[in-house]
Order: structure tokens, then C-alpha cells, then sequence
């Protein structure tokens, strides 16, 4: 049993302001995962957590209690770290069993957990080793090893995987969340990789600048980002954001950038007197017939294959969109074709307080 | 080159190949080779020559009275009981600077890890001592120890530890423990730096683990830093016997070997049986016997330590 | 390729100013008729010359040679006092064909032994030259099989100096005559709070050092080594026993000598005495011209000359070092080297001792030849470092003796391990019996290797 409740929590570095005012709950059992770009405060939030960091105001507390001023050890987590911190003059299990000794555990039962944890993880025929005589996917293991021995409340992982390569990345992202419905604890999750935070989150924390921009269930989060970075920061290629201004067209309501692109007017129009956002991502802009109403004429620039999807960059107008469309040979580079951004899937944000609207 | 890569080459190219590796290493030969007869005449001449040396009767006051004698000298010194005292005193010496060299050295590397203010001057200061050339070192604490204006005896007096000035570096119960201030003195910064070295490649996430692992201050530093030390203490520790064991110049100018022959470490006794008594014979082997015992004890901490400070980093 | 260029022109000019420089030194040098280089020129015969030194009358003297013989120049080459017997004895034993040097006291016997020096004493006026010398400064060039194997270049008796001032301050009118006397006097001295440790022995364990044990048992009478160079000080004859306990309760119980003396030669001993960190002590005659000519010392005209006292009386004898000047037995221009020595220091052509006693009055003493001792222009140095009292000064040279047993090859040895035990007896580690009987069972064993 571990909730986590962050409230109103303040860091501070000298004058240097981290965070502010940050708030958090964290269901028991829950899989949560910290996803932002670099120095968004992410791994600070983390170590805050493991009591690696002082907090300079707000509280923490794991079931209730508060943690806030405790240290590391006296509170129930268990950290893998980035760089594994694998200790390098300890075998496998005495790297696995540390944790445990310095606990105080009888020898007997370290052997018996380090043998399970071993087990679980694949281990077993590597105890003896070192870590320099391990792969970089072995030493992660053994990292998690070491946090599982422990069985802790509260996993704490300060972006496990990206020391490791694409390949193995994916095969682990899997392992992790195999583990954690296996330990049925509380797993926070730091990553600056959007696509681990959409595959192993049972909701996400996207954070920038020292500030929460939304908590969410992945598609959740994916679906109807709640301000332009979320839009912008989720998602693979990124979200075609365009600036335009309400504006009438042909006796209907439209919004148009200032090169002339329109598109249609959000449903429930409160608020958008002023400048708008609309950003409509690669997927949902689809090639249509010229005579389609409200269709833009764009240029074929770029074409590239990815393999599964071919990525076709138009130029429309001044602006330069993002096409996604399933695998296909495509030869009109140069050409013109006629694109419509799917009305369903299109977002809108306020330009001044870049929170979506509609 | 495998055999199957033979079969495929077939015999020319075979023939091909080998005359260009004979050529390459040729080559490599050539390019070294500067460096090869630098090595050939300042080290294997003049050491093979020493040893030549060592296995004759030759004192340059008696030249014509050279002669090959075997192993005799080496024989001989196994008896001798000036040798036997210099092993002695060699032995105290190295124990008492490597011990506290290494300790003094540790500690005050752990406390030039840590940010405090003004910590790059500290660190600069430190280095000072190991800068001086030894000689300069001797002749700084032959003033300290100075019997009548010493720094030592002023101190000491003027909190009425002693009433009566010594002459510290000359004084029967204290040469030994002066010598070993001064060479400590001396050889911290070396000590210290190494360490320090060390320490600063331990990357923080080894303590920050260890903390969530529970462990104590005190266990993180036997547990994370002094086994990640062991390499840089290998280090220390073959320098340090190298230098403790290969001791001349500040003996020569803090204590002379005396009073008596209460420092007369192995250094000392081989500069004055070669050069003083123009012993050659006699003294190649004391220069002999002194490189084989360093050697020794280097391979004694190879073996205690090196396989321990093996660290995949 | 504009940077090449000027890197290029770098090197070469700076190449050019080095060997111009390296040209032209010896010339500027030359035009220094004090300095050694100015002895070299364009000659038919070149003398091979080696010394641990050298000072401006001496090469001066050596031009008036130079002038005299116009086919010869000299090559004058110094080496430090400390390392010359290692550099000599290397040359000798590598062949160098070096004609003629300066011998050391202690290396005499040993290079002569060695075959590197060549006898002088069938060299013409070798005669005319023992018959003007001190006649231990004679005995002092004698090889082990008795030939003469140099002619002397500097003596250096040892007396008892003191500062005056301080023994009168301290209630004394005239300086001791044996060491009951000098304890006396050092206790009141330090009684009074003039000096805390007011006797200087220089007890440092260094080749050739510890000359006041030599003072005291000469001074009293005593031998250390018979004519064979057999010890005699565990036993036959218990002068230095006698002395050592003397220093055993001077050092421990009187604390009238300081902790430092173990690590004081007698060189530190002249600069003690000049700057007034001592009152007295046994030290060569020359070391006056420091105490009371020197411009920096700090007690002019108050340091004096006594005779050596010992146990019990002070006009027996006394010890001196007496440095040679000799010939290669391999020497190129063995006749013009021996004309050069006999010139330098010596009677010269002239006969006048011109430039020995030149040099010896700007060393402040140090003279072996009595024409040049009783020169007037010698007499007046004397007076001049001797504030005027130079009785003593032509007693000692009457009285002096070189040391025993220092002929032998294994003396440098002996001596190392003689005066270990003497500081281990100084410091109560050994009793001095101990230490007596040790060093000389290790002289009957060096004897006999």
C-alpha cells in the first residue's frame, strides 16, 4: 500500500527557482511516469522523492505519513539509476543483496531473496559475475534487481533505459511494466522519451519548465492535450501548429492565418475573440479533392519513408505541414495537392494563454 | 591470419603478406629506434655494467686490485651487520612514512572533495610541499629542527612542552621520527592528489544508491570509497615504497645517517660504500639487493590489491 | 609560409647568438688575468692542471710562470672540494692524461698506491723544497712505501679559538690550558647567560670531520694509531678514551656543547664562532681572518688564538690538515708540470715562494713553507688576524702533526664506522669502551682485507 501526495511543493537552488506550487497524487499501485524535455524539473521531482534532494517548502507523503524530512533509508523506496550505479568491486549479488545487508537482513534470507529476485529478473546464472562482465541490458536488470530484493512500496526509476539501444530499449520498456503488475507496487517513472512515458504509463505527468501541463492517462494526454507544449511535446512528428484569427468567410464564421489558410470555427466558440492556435497533428490531415470544401492547396516538399508511414511535408501558403499517411510509393514531389486537417481531430488553443479552448 | 584465410590467399599472396608484416615491423623497428638505443645506452649498459660490477672485488682506492669474485659481495652482505642495521632502519622508515603518508594523505583528500570556500586555494597550497625539491625539503626542516633557532624547539617551548632545546633531526630518540615528518611532509601532496583523483571519479549516483540502500555514512565510505581507492592506493603505496626504500636526500642533509647509525637506511649506506669508500664492488650489490626488495613488495601489492581495484568504468 | 620563414630565421639567429657566445666567453674571460681561463693560450706544450679552486694572486703568480716559459700555457681546471676525489680518482682510473693537480690529505697514500701519482722526490730541488717546508707538511706528501708523492700546498694547524670578550665577561683572564679549564670556563660562561651552549667539538659524521678528537688526544699527548697503523685506543693507550668520557659528560651532564654539534663540521664551527653563537672551540689558524677581518662578522677583533690544550697541558701538540700538490703518473709533460707545482707552490725560479705566500695571506693562513711564514708581508696578515697576539700562531706551526693512520687505503672506511660509534658513545647507546673496542677490532679487520 502507496499513495503519494505532493503538495504544494517548492524547490529552490539559491535564487534559482525550480519548482513552485507543485501538486500531486499518485494512486497505490499506480504506474506513473514523468515525461518532459530536459530541465523541466522531472528528475529533481524524482530525487525529491527518494529524499536524494531537500525539499525548500510543501510536503510529501507516502500513505499519509509524512516523508518530507526523511532520509532515504528510513523511507520505503527502493531508485534505479540512469547510469545503473551498479557498485563495480561487488559480484551480482552482493551488488543485489547491499540494500539488504545494510538492513540488517540474516544471510539467509538475503541468499533466498537475491536468489528470487534473480529468478524473475534471469540472473541467476550471472551472481557470481561482476558488473564489467555484463552487458549494458544485464547490468539494468541487476540495477532492478537490486531495487526489487528490497520489495519496496515505492519504485523510483531516474530514466533506466537510456543507456541502452533502441532495440533493447523495447524489450525492456516491456520487462518494466511486466515487473510492475509482477510487484504490484507504486512505480514513479522519469523519462524525457514521450514514447516510453505513452507505452508504460498508467498516467502521465508531462512537466516543463518546473510546472505540471497536465496529468493524464496516455491517450488521454494524446487525445486532447490541454496546452499548446503538451500538443507540441507528445506526440511523433509533431503536432502542424498554425496562428490564425477569427475572421468570416462566405457568411460563415472561420479562423484565418495571415497567409490565408482557413479553417473552420471551434464548435463552442467562448473565448476566441482574440488570437487562436489551431494544430491538427500529421495523422489527421488527409488528401482531398480539390472541390472539398475548405480544402488548402499545398506543394509537395519533402517525401520520407519511415516504413510503416510515409511522411509527406507540404508547403501551404507560408506554412510548412506535416502529412502522415500509410505506407505508399509517392512521386509527385513538386506537385500540388489539396489537404483538409480532419475537423474532429483538430485543436484549438488560445494564443495568449496557450490553453486549449473547444 | 586464419587458415582458412590461407587456402583462400593462395601462395603468393601469401608470400605477399608476409613480406609486407616483415616490412611493417621492420618499419616499426626503425621509427622506435631512437627511443630503443636511448634505452639501450642509458638503462640495460648501465644497469647490465652495475651488475658486471657487483660481482667483483673493486675499490677505485685499490684499483689494481680488481677482481671477479661471483656472487661473494651478495654472500658477504647477508652477514654484515651494517647491512643487516640499514634493512633495520630502512624497514622503520618506509613502515612509518607510507603509513602515515597514506593516511594523512587520505584524509585530507576526503576534506578537499568537499566544497567549503576558498577550496581551490587549499588545494593549490597543498601541492606546495611536493614541489620543493627534496634537498630544499631537508634544508627547510633542518631549520626547524634546528637545536638553537629552530622553529620546533620555540613552539615547544613556548608551551612549556620541553625546557630545554634539542636538536631534533641529531637527537638519538627522535632522528628516526624527524626523518619521517619531513619525507610525510614531502610526500602527502603526491598522496593526496592521487586520492583526490580517484575520488572525483566517483560518480555521486554510487552514494546516492547507496543511501536509498540504507547505508550509513560510514558504511558508504568502506563500502563505496575505499574499495573504488584501492587502485589509486596501489599507486600510493608502490611510489610510496619506492620512495621510502630509495631515501637518500634527506638523510644526507637532515641527519648525515646519524647519530650513530640510527638512520642509516639503505640509501645511505650504498651512496657511502660506493662513494665515500669508493667501494663499487660492495655497493652495486647493496644497489642490487635494495631494487630486488622493491620489487618484491611491488608484486606483494599487485597481488593484495589489483585484482580488487579492477573496476569496469 | 610567411610564418615558416620567420620560425626558420628564429632558430638560425638564435643558433648564431648561441655559438657566438659560446666563442667568444672563454676570450672575455681571458681578458681577467685573475681567473684560471686566462692561463690558456696558443703554446707548444699545454700543462693538464686540476684543483678544487683557485683565488686571483694564485693565477697571477701563474702568469709570472707563463711569462718565464713562453712555449707553455696552462690548462687550470677547478673542481668542487666535493666532489674532486670522485672526479679525479674517475679520471685517474678512466686513463685521463691530466699532468699535474692538487692531492687531498686523505687521498695521497691511496692514489700513490694506485700508481696514479708519480714520485717528486728525485724531481731537481725537490731537496731545497723539504728543506724550506714544515717538516709535516713533508712527512704529509710520503706515500705508504715513503716516497715523497707531492709537495705541500696548504697547512692548516688547528688551535683552540675563543672570543676573548665573552671569557673575560664570565670572570677569565687567559684561555684554558687543558679541558678541565675549558669546563670551567664554558660552565661560567653559560652560567652567566652569555652562551647557552658555548663550546663548539663539530661531531658531524663526515669524511674527514671531527677534528677536535684529534685536537684534544695530539693536544694531550696521546696516539691513536701506532707506526704500522695499528690502533692502540683500546688499551695501549687511553688518551682518546680519556677524552671521549670528557665529551660523554660535556654533551649529557655539563650541556655545555649544544644538541646540534652532531650535525656541525668545522666549517660551521668558523661561521659559529664569527657570529658569536660560540665561544670556543678547536678550529684551523686561518679561520681568525672570518672572525676578525670579515666585514660581516659579528665579533671583530675578539676572537684569539690559543695553543691546543689536552688533558693536562696545552703546549704538546696539535693536529693539521696538509693538502698536497702533485704530478700524474701518466702525466704528458711530466718536467713542465713539475716546474709548474714548483712555481705555484713552492720556491719558484726566484726562490721567493712568491705565489704560495700570495696566495696563503688571501686565504688568511694557511702557509706550509717558513720562507713564506716568516715573510714580513705574512708576519703582518698574522698580526692583523691575530689582533696583534701571533705567539701563538708560530707555536702551533711547531707543534703540528697530521693525522694517523689516514695513509692507509681503508681509512675513509674506518672513519665512517669510528665515528658512528663515537656518536653512539656521545649518546650513551655504547659506552665508549664499546665503541673504542669496536672500531678498533674493525681497523685490525679493514687492515688485513
Amino acid at each position: 500500500m502507496a499513495t503519494i501526495e505532493i503538495s504544494d511543493l517548492h524547490k529552490r537552488y539559491g535564487a534559482v527557482e525550480i519548482f513552485r506550487n507543485l501538486n500531486l497524487h499518485v494512486q497505490d499501485k499506480e504506474f506513473v511516469v514523468l515525461v518532459g524535455p530536459s530541465g523541466c524539473g522531472k528528475s529533481t521531482l524524482l530525487r525529491m522523492l527518494a529524499g536524494l534532494e531537500d525539499v525548500t517548502d510543501g510536503t510529501i507523503s507516502f500513505d499519509g505519513t509524512d516523508v518530507t524530512d526523511l532520509k532515504p533509508k528510513h523511507r520505503d523506496v527502493a531508485m534505479v539509476f540512469q547510469n545503473y550505479a551498479l557498485y563495480p568491486h561487488m559480484s551480482v549479488a552482493k551488488n543485489m543483496a547491499f540494500g539488504l545487508r545494510m538492513r540488517g537482513v540474516t544471510n539467509a534470507e538475503i541468499e533466498q531473496r537475491v536468489a528470487a529476485a534473480a529468478g524473475v529478473l534471469g540472473l541467476t546464472e550471472y551472481l557470481e559475475r561482476h558488473p564489467r562482465e555484463l552487458s549494458g541490458g544485464q547490468r539494468q536488470r541487476v540495477a532492478m534487481g537490486r531495487a526489487i530484493v528490497r520489495t519496496p512500496q515505492v519504485f523510483l526509476f531516474d530514466e533506466p533505459l537510456s543507456n541502452l539501444d533502441a532495440l533493447l530499449r523495447v524489450d525492456m520498456r516491456a520487462e518494466v511494466k511486466s515487473l510492475h503488475q509482477r510487484l504490484n507496487a507504486t512505480f514513479v517513472y522519469v523519462t524525457h522519451d514521450q514514447v516510453e512515458a505513452m507505452t508504460m504509463a498508467d498516467r502521465m505527468v508531462v512537466m516543463n519548465n518546473g510546472t505540471i501541463e497536465q496529468v493524464g492517462a496516455p491517450l488521454q494526454v494524446y487525445d486532447k492535450p490541454a496546452n499548446v507544449f503538451v500538443a507540441s511535446f507528445i506526440g511523433s512528428p509533431a503536432m502542424n501548429m498554425i496562428r490564425a484569427k477569427p475572421s468570416v468567410a462566405n457568411g460563415q464564421k472561420v479562423i484565418r492565418s495571415d497567409d490565408g489558410l482557413t479553417f473552420p470555427h471551434p464548435k463552442n466558440n467562448t473565448g476566441c475573440e482574440g488570437g487562436l492556435i489551431v494544430g491538427f497533428r500529421p495523422r489527421d490531415l488527409n488528401v482531398v479533392d480539390k472541390d472539398t470544401s475548405g480544402a488548402i492547396e499545398a506543394k509537395v516538399e519533402i517525401v520520407e519513408h519511415t516504413g510503416v508511414e510515409t511522411l509527406v511535408y507540404v508547403r501551404a501558403g507560408s506554412h510548412k505541414l506535416c502529412m502522415s499517411i500509410d505506407k505508399q510509393e509517392w512521386s509527385g514531389l513538386g506537385e500540388s495537392v489539396c489537404v483538409l486537417p480532419d475537423p474532429a481531430n483538430t485543436h484549438y488553443f488560445d494564443e495568449t494563454t496557450k490553453q486549449r479552448v473547444g | 591470419m586464419t587458415s582458412v584465410d590461407n587456402v583462400a590467399l593462395g601462395h603468393d599472396a601469401i608470400d605477399r603478406e608476409q613480406t609486407r608484416e616483415r616490412r611493417e615491423s621492420f618499419s616499426a623497428f626503425a621509427l622506435n629506434s631512437p627511443a630503443i638505443i636511448w634505452l639501450v645506452f642509458m638503462a640495460v649498459i648501465p644497469i647490465g655494467w652495475s651488475f658486471w660490477t657487483s660481482l667483483h672485488s673493486m675499490n677505485l682506492r685499490r684499483p689494481h686490485r680488481t677482481q671477479f669474485i661471483g656472487l661473494d659481495n651478495y654472500f658477504e652482505l647477508l652477514h654484515a651487520p651494517e647491512f643487516l642495521n640499514a634493512i633495520q632502519v630502512t624497514a622503520v622508515f618506509a613502515a612509518g612514512t607510507i603509513a602515515f603518508s597514506l593516511l594523512i594523505g587520505l584524509l585530507l583528500a576526503l576534506l578537499l572533495n568537499e566544497e567549503f570556500p576558498g577550496r581551490s586555494l587549499v588545494r593549490a597550497l597543498t601541492l606546495v610541499p611536493w614541489a620543493m625539491p627534496p634537498v630544499v625539503v631537508g634544508l627547510v626542516w633542518s631549520w626547524i629542527y634546528d637545536g638553537r633557532f629552530g622553529l620546533l624547539n620555540a613552539i615547544f617551548k613556548s608551551f612549556g612542552i620541553i625546557r630545554e632545546s634539542r636538536a631534533w633531526a641529531l637527537d638519538p630518540d627522535f632522528a628516526m621520527a624527524s626523518l619521517i615528518t619531513a619525507q610525510v611532509w614531502h610526500q602527502v601532496p603526491f598522496v593526496t592528489i592521487v586520492f583526490l583523483a580517484a575520488l572525483q571519479t566517483i560518480p555521486d549516483e554510487f552514494y546516492e544508491a547507496a543511501k536509498v540502500d540504507g547505508a550509513s555514512r560510514l558504511s558508504r565510505f568502506f563500502h563505496i570509497t575505499l574499495p573504488w581507492l584501492s587502485q589509486a592506493m596501489l599507486i600510493v603505496l608502490i611510489t610510496q615504497t619506492m620512495e621510502a626504500l630509495r631515501v637518500f636526500d634527506l638523510v644526507f642533509v637532515l641527519t648525515g645517517g646519524g647519530p650513530g647509525d640510527a638512520t642509516t637506511v639503505l640509501g645511505w649506506l650504498t651512496y657511502t660504500r660506493s662513494f665515500s669508500f669508493l667501494d663499487f664492488g660492495r655497493g652495486n650489490s647493496y644497489a642490487f639487493v635494495m631494487a630486488f626488495m622493491t620489487l618484491l613488495l611491488s608484486v606483494f601489492y599487485i597481488r593484495l590489491l589489483w585484482k580488487r581495484g579492477e573496476f569496469a568504468r | 609560409m610567411r610564418f615558416g620563414t620567420t620560425r626558420r630565421k628564429f632558430i638560425f639567429g638564435s643558433a648564431s647568438a648561441a655559438a657566438l657566445a659560446a666563442v667568444k666567453s672563454p676570450a672575455a674571460f681571458a681578458a681577467d688575468k685573475g681567473q684560471p681561463e686566462s692561463l690558456l693560450r696558443d703554446a707548444d706544450e699545454v700543462i693538464d692542471f686540476r684543483n678544487w679552486g683557485s683565488n686571483p694572486p694564485e693565477i697571477i703568480g701563474a702568469h709570472r710562470f707563463l711569462d718565464l716559459h713562453p712555449d707553455v700555457a696552462v690548462q687550470w681546471n677547478n673542481v668542487s672540494f666535493a666532489k674532486y676525489r670522485d672526479a679525479l680518482t674517475a679520471e685517474f682510473v678512466g686513463g685521463s692524461k691530466l699532468d699535474s693537480m692538487t692531492i687531498p690529505e686523505t687521498e695521497l697514500s691511496g692514489w700513490a698506491d694506485a700508481g696514479f701519482l708519480a714520485p717528486v722526490d728525485e724531481m731537481p730541488g725537490y731537496e731545497a723544497v723539504a728543506a724550506n717546508a714544515v717538516p709535516a707538511a713533508i712527512e704529509a706528501g710520503k706515500g705508504l712505501d715513503g716516497r715523497a708523492y707531492g709537495i705541500p700546498y696548504t697547512m692548516d694547524p688547528f688551535g683552540y679559538v675563543y672570543n676573548r670578550r665573552m671569557l673575560n665577561d664570565a670572570g677569565f683572564g687567559s684561555p684554558p690550558k687543558n679541558l678541565d679549564e675549558i669546563r670551567a670556563q664554558m660552565q661560567a660562561i653559560k652560567k652567566a647567560g652569555i652562551n647557552e651552549f658555548p663550546l663548539h667539538l663539530g661531531l658531524k659524521q663526515a669524511p674527514g670531520q671531527m677534528w677536535s678528537i684529534w685536537c684534544f688526544v695530539f693536544g694531550s699527548g696521546g696516539r691513536m694509531f701506532d707506526e704500522e697503523n695499528q690502533p692502540l685506543f683500546d688499551g695501549k693507550d687511553d688518551t682518546l678514551s680519556n677524552v671521549l668520557e670528557w665529551y660523554v659528560a660535556a654533551i649529557n651532564d655539563w650541556k655545555i656543547v649544544g644538541p646540534d654539534d652532531f650535525g656541525k663540521n668545522w666549517g660551521d664551527g668558523r661561521n659559529d664562532i664569527k657570529q658569536g653563537h660560540v665561544a670556543g672551540g678547536c678550529l684551523a689558524r686561518w679561520a681568525l681572518r672570518f672572525a676578525n677581518v670579515d666585514a660581516d662578522s659579528s665579533v671583530r677583533g675578539e676572537v684569539f688564538l690559543g695553543k691546543m690544550p689536552g688533558l693536562e697541558r696545552d703546549d704538546v701538540s696539535t693536529v693539521g690538515a696538509f693538502h698536497q700538490i702533485g704530478i700524474a703518473a701518466n702525466a704528458q709533460l711530466p718536467e713542465p708540470a713539475w716546474q709548474f707545482i714548483h712555481h705555484i707552490s713552492g720556491p719558484e725560479a726566484s726562490g721567493s715562494y712568491q705565489t704560495h705566500r700570495e696566495r696563503s695571506i688571501a686565504f688568511g693562513g694557511r702557509a706550509a713553507y717558513l720562507p713564506a711564514l716568516e715573510h714580513a708581508d705574512y708576519v703582518e696578515m698574522v698580526k692583523e688576524t691575530n689582533n696583534g697576539e701571533t705567539e701563538n700562531y708560530n707555536t702551533i706551526s711547531e707543534m703540528v702533526r697530521q693525522k694517523e693512520a689516514v695513509k692507509t687505503y681503508w681509512y675513509p672506511e674506518w672513519e665512517a664506522f669510528w665515528m658512528q660509534q663515537v656518536q653512539d658513545a656521545l649518546t650513551k647507546k655504547v659506552s665508549v669502551k664499546d665503541a673504542l673496542s669496536a672500531s678498533a677490532e674493525r681497523a685490525r679487520r679493514l687492515a688485513k682485507e
